[in-house]
């Protein structure tokens, strides 16, 4: 979002009046993400990005890097102003119209078509998570419903062209000075190669092991007891089990 | 003891003796009809094995805990609150694994990563506090290693002189609590073990008998011992080892499964937690009788868990049949960065990897003049403890004597492996390095090198050291009179002339023939060695004595 913002495309765009204050009401339904309401959220980050993407152009602070941004020199009365932006009417009545809504990823209401879990697959995936099973039928028919729903987003996303782009597993720092420091050296093992001693005259190493016992940091996991002592036999943590049935099937 | 126990000298030598006799294609006449049966048999089908092994790392630190992973008698004593997945905590990588599991990667011959990820298995397990345990499914440490198998190793005349076992990934995971039943329906849990750091070993699916299999996890653990990544051996569970097992007919071309880019195989199962060698051998050998035996009776094979245990050796059983199958829902974990390792790290480790026992092998051969039989023996003994004594005390000698070093080599594993190891078992006595010097073991060689001790007399010397005498060698020779103390020239002569005197007959036959009475010679020479004082007279200045006194005139 906000490397799209910062091309220079996108610059003249909101070079506009006409971009209403934070306090109106969007005009679009109520779950409808509008991309003005999003824009009107970011603005500060409107700015940031642009700032990486054209450094150079960082001279000055205040209204005059505005005015060097957006190559207006006009305090507009028709233009709203939003923050540090100010955006054409026309503009303002463009974004006004929300153009998209996540609803087109969710199946449609009246869709009869058959449900794509059944009883068997939602009972398994119940038990694979230690979930109990629904109580009732309405309430199956509801996970049914809401699983098949669910499906149908996903699947909307896989039309997504992924091609050569690495999945994203959490947001990280990537860059190659992270990785950097992130990589292990001979500097950070060099405290455990210290723990090991030569032995022979072949090349062979045996680490130190210490000849009494390490204690551990002074945690002690029966503090988190209820302290009655439920769960635990002397220095054992315990669980029952309940006596399998007999059976001759091994 | 950290490895399996191996019986002291005579029997370890005569059992790697008879697979030196066995590898050179001799065997057996009698073969017993329905032996014979049986091997037709199993020549229609092929076995196949994958083996995946979990071994401890040998570390002073849990995986993603600073929790000490020392052994502990404590139960519950040693753990942080990530290894009991208390809400909130959070993983910390610990670097100080790397260094064994590099170690163990490298010894396999694999290619380090230089990046790799963690992800999360899940299951539910009382030992298991998370719900799942953190591995390296998608991207592991290190890939596409190989380990070689010869008949040295216990290969069977089935496999060939050598095959080569490819292995998939070395990994980095967590191990569970440990568990201990202590009725039929309580466990008891010790969260001591829980997080701590273990490498899978996955191997392709290139074993193809049992005995190749017992000696590839055998070798593995003896791989990893050497480069100091896993101490803990199979019999203290400090490795286990999970076999898959497929058979298929050999003429038949259906059989289409196809596990880690191999194909044409059998549908597999798989049998899990077995903890010795022997289990190994067996464990396959079972399956693979009930899975011809199935399919030859018209059945098909299930893709199923089976277990096996000692009390019934010849059998497997199912544990979990497929509707029962897991679903681990593999996912990246998100809360781990991933882990990079400067290249620097992988060429220190490589360069320094000590080594592994083959390489020993080579060595002794090579450069200390061993047979491949004895040099396995040496190798075998005091978890590599006498192969470190029997080097001190060659390099002692090194200093001594200016000699060529393999015979003198030859000389010191003689007495290293077989004179002393004859006292040790007779005397059932486990050898320790402080039970004879090296600095006197290497003065005894010595001093028979220089033939200042006879035979005889050096062993004598060496039971006087072997029982504890602290006393120098010189010092113990002296006043032990052991040695030896060659006769005189005159003494010689006197000798000679009394048996030339009263076995003149055969005297003048070698006066008159010279070279050609040699077997008078050596009889008159008989004669000389029997009446000389044994312990000192010496056969070639007595036989150069005769020769001197009986040569031809002229000649």
């Amino acid at each position: 979002m906000v490397g799209l913002v910062g091309t220079p495309g996108f610059c003249t765009c909101l070079d506009a009046p006409g971009f209403k204050g934070r306090n109106r009401q969007p005009e679009a339904p109520k779950d409808a993400v509008s991309l003005r309401s999003r824009l009107l959220g970011h603005a500060p980050l409107v700015s940031i990005g642009i700032q990486h993407d054209h450094d150079t152009m960082f001279q000055k602070t205040g209204p005059s890097i505005r005015r060097i941004i957006w190559g207006t020199n006009i305090k507009d009365s028709n233009y709203v102003q939003r923050g540090p932006v100010q955006i054409k009417p026309e503009i303002e009545a463009m974004l006004a119209q929300p153009s998209w809504s996540v609803r087109s990823l969710l199946p449609p209401e009246s869709s009869t078509t058959d449900p794509r879990v059944s009883r068997e697959q939602l009972h398994h995936l119940l038990k694979l998570s230690a979930l109990p099973r629904p109580k009732s039928k309405a309430e199956e028919t509801k996970m049914l419903q809401t699983l098949d729903s669910q499906i149908h987003f996903v699947k909307e996303m896989q039309k997504i062209d992924t091609t050569n782009v690495e999945p994203l597993i959490a947001i990280r720092d990537e860059t190659a000075e992270y990785v950097d420091e992130q990589k292990i050296t001979l500097e950070t093992l060099r405290p455990y190669l210290e723990q090991e001693e030569k032995v022979g005259t072949n090349g062979t190493v045996r680490r130190r092991k210490p000849t009494k016992m390490i204690a551990s940091s002074g945690w002690d996991p029966f503090e988190l007891g209820d302290g009655k002592e439920t769960r635990k036999k002397g220095k054992f943590f315990f669980v029952r089990k309940e006596k399998a049935p007999e059976n001759t099937s091994g | 003891m950290l490895l399996e126990p191996l019986p002291e000298q005579a029997p370890l030598r005569k059992q790697l003796k008879d697979a030196a006799r066995a590898s050179r294609g001799k065997h057996d006449d009698e073969v017993s009809e329905r032996d014979r049966v049986r091997h037709e048999r199993l020549a229609q089908w092929e076995l196949t094995v994958g083996i995946e092994i979990h071994a401890q790392l040998n570390t002073s630190s849990k995986l993603f805990s600073r929790a000490s992973a020392e052994y502990t008698d404590v139960p519950n004593a040693a753990s942080w609150p990530f290894d009991l997945a208390v809400p909130g905590s959070q993983p910390l990588f610990q670097p100080a694994v790397l260094v064994p599991a590099i170690r163990a990667a490298l010894a396999l011959k694999c290619q380090i990563q230089r990046r790799s990820k963690f992800d999360r298995k899940h299951y539910f397990y009382h030992d298991q506090p998370a719900g799942y345990q953190i591995t390296q499914y998608y991207e592991p440490l290190a890939r596409d290693g190989h380990l070689v198998l010869t008949q040295q190793d216990g290969l069977g005349e089935k496999d060939g002189g050598k095959i080569e076992i490819g292995i998939k990934q070395v990994q980095l995971e967590q191990d569970t609590a440990k568990t201990q039943e202590q009725d039929e329906v309580t466990s008891l849990i010790d969260f001591n073990r829980s997080g701590h750091a273990l490498i899978e070993i996955i191997s392709l699916p290139h074993l193809h008998t049992p005995e190749a299999a017992a000696a590839y996890v055998r070798k593995v653990q003896s791989i990893l011992y050497a480069v100091d990544a896993a101490t803990t051996g199979m019999e203290l569970g400090g490795l286990r080892a999970d076999v898959n097992v497929s058979v298929r007919r050999l003429d038949d071309n259906t059989s289409n499964h196809s596990y880690s880019g191999v194909g044409g195989l059998g549908q597999r199962t798989e049998i899990k937690n077995l903890s010795s060698f022997k289990s190994v051998e067996d464990a396959v050998r079972a399956e693979r009788d009930r899975q011809i035996d199935v399919l030859e009776s018209g059945g098909t094979i299930e893709g199923e868990t089976r277990g096996w245990s000692l009390s019934a050796p010849g059998v497997t059983r199912r544990l979990r049949g497929k509707e029962g199958e897991v679903d681990y829902r593999y996912m990246p974990d998100p809360d781990i960065s991933p882990l990079y390792i400067h290249p620097e790290v992988v060429e220190h480790l490589r360069e320094h990897l000590p080594p592994v026992p083959e390489q020993l092998l080579d060595m002794l051969c090579a450069n200390y003049g061993f047979t491949v039989v004895d040099a396995q023996a040496l190798l075998a003994l005091d978890n590599g403890g006498r192969l470190l004594w029997y080097q001190d005390i060659v390099a002692h000698l090194k200093v001594r004597e200016n000699d060529v070093r393999s015979r003198l080599g030859v000389q010191v594993g003689n007495w290293v492996l077989h004179e002393l190891g004859a006292l040790l078992t007779t005397t059932e006595t486990q050898w320790h390095p402080g039970l004879i010097d090296s600095q006197q073991m290497a003065d005894l060689v010595s001093l028979q090198a220089q033939n200042k001790l006879t035979g005889p007399s050096a062993k004598r010397l060496l039971r006087i050291l072997f029982d504890g005498d602290k006393r120098s060698v010189a010092e113990i020779a002296e006043e032990e009179n052991l040695l030896f103390m060659p006769m005189t020239d005159e003494e010689y002569d006197a000798l000679a002339d009394a048996v030339i005197e009263a076995n003149s007959s055969e005297a003048d036959v070698v006066r008159q023939n010279g070279k050609q009475a040699k077997g008078k010679l050596k009889f008159l020479l008989g004669q000389m060695m029997r009446q000389g004082d044994r312990n000192r007279i010496e056969a070639q200045r007595a036989e150069r004595i005769l020769q001197t006194k009986l040569s031809p005139v002229g000649a």
